[in-house]
């Protein structure tokens, strides 16, 4: 954890994280995810709207696009790194991905609090959460919670 | 059968409230590095992101090709999956509906691991089919 909690109030910005995506690590994101659920029974690379142009024409896409997921794990990266074990332990995080994220694409996680509560010790953040692409669109947003120290640690 | 017919079939005969396929996994040592080197953070410990766990219930109970469109995803966290221990999910139709002339399907999965420790609550949302 990277902030003291009395930092932690409404309006406080948390620390952005940026990632450039390339089809490569587009393809690798969905085969670690195959050959997690599969246990290594399907260790080809998967082929959908996510690696294969086709089939992403085929869903109306113009190119294989990220997916959601992708964009969904940085965002929790930027809580992760924000608020450690009482986000991984004790916290939620919900997200609804707007626009298309694509190969080339540079996104930056945005974090903001919006509201805190103190009870019994313990401090609860909601937090209102977004990803801008290298344009400043909106791809994705959110809200996440958080309460530290979390009553699961 | 088209996959737009298999896709509309499909969502036909799924019920709110339906038990979906259960899976189990293990996250072994190897996996969680490749998922972190692919997302680029050294400390990730929930690969459960990548599994798509929503389509995996849908799709060993419903055989066929399922493409899809996400729209929202939910998590609530408990615990990380411990590395090398058998991680069960359930899932559960949550809610389906029709807007704007499209099917929307909402899948709920709750995962354990072996020793019945919580380890997370998800919820997605999706799009069934294209946005064409």
């Amino acid at each position: 954890m990277n902030s003291e909690t009395n930092n932690l109030d409404i309006g406080y910005r948390l620390n952005s994280v940026s990632k450039t995506l390339d089809q490569d690590r587009m393809d690798r994101f969905e085969k670690v995810g195959r050959i997690l659920i599969t246990e290594g029974e399907e260790t080809d690379e998967p082929t959908n709207i996510h690696t294969d142009p086709e089939k992403a024409k085929a869903m109306g896409l113009e190119r294989p696009i990220a997916s959601g997921q992708m964009s969904y794990s940085y965002i929790h990266e930027m809580l992760c790194r924000e608020f450690g074990i009482d986000f991984r332990q004790g916290g939620n995080l919900s997200v609804t991905f707007l626009k298309p994220v694509y190969a080339g694409d540079t996104v930056t996680t945005n974090g903001i609090v919006e509201d805190s509560q103190d009870v019994d010790g313990r401090r609860t953040l909601s937090i209102n959460v977004w990803l801008e692409n290298q344009d400043g669109n909106k791809t994705s947003t959110g809200s996440a919670n958080v309460t530290i120290p979390s009553p699961r640690t | 059968m088209t996959t737009q017919e298999n896709n509309a079939n499909i969502y036909d005969s799924l019920a709110v409230g339906e038990q979906l396929a259960h899976l189990e996994y293990i996250v072994t040592p190897e996996l969680l590095e490749e998922y972190r080197e692919v997302v680029g953070y050294t400390e990730a410990y929930y690969p459960h992101i990548a599994a798509k766990e929503y389509i995996e219930v849908i799709k060993r109970k419903h055989v066929g090709v399922l493409p899809v469109i996400s729209a929202k995803h939910k998590d609530e966290y408990y615990a990380p999956p411990p590395v090398g221990k058998r991680i069960q999910v359930t899932g559960w139709v949550k809610d389906k509906y029709e807007r704007r002339g499209r099917n929307w399907l909402v899948v709920e999965t709750f995962a354990v691991d072996e020793d019945g420790r919580e380890i997370v609550r998800s919820e997605h949302s999706f799009l069934m089919g294209g946005v064409k």
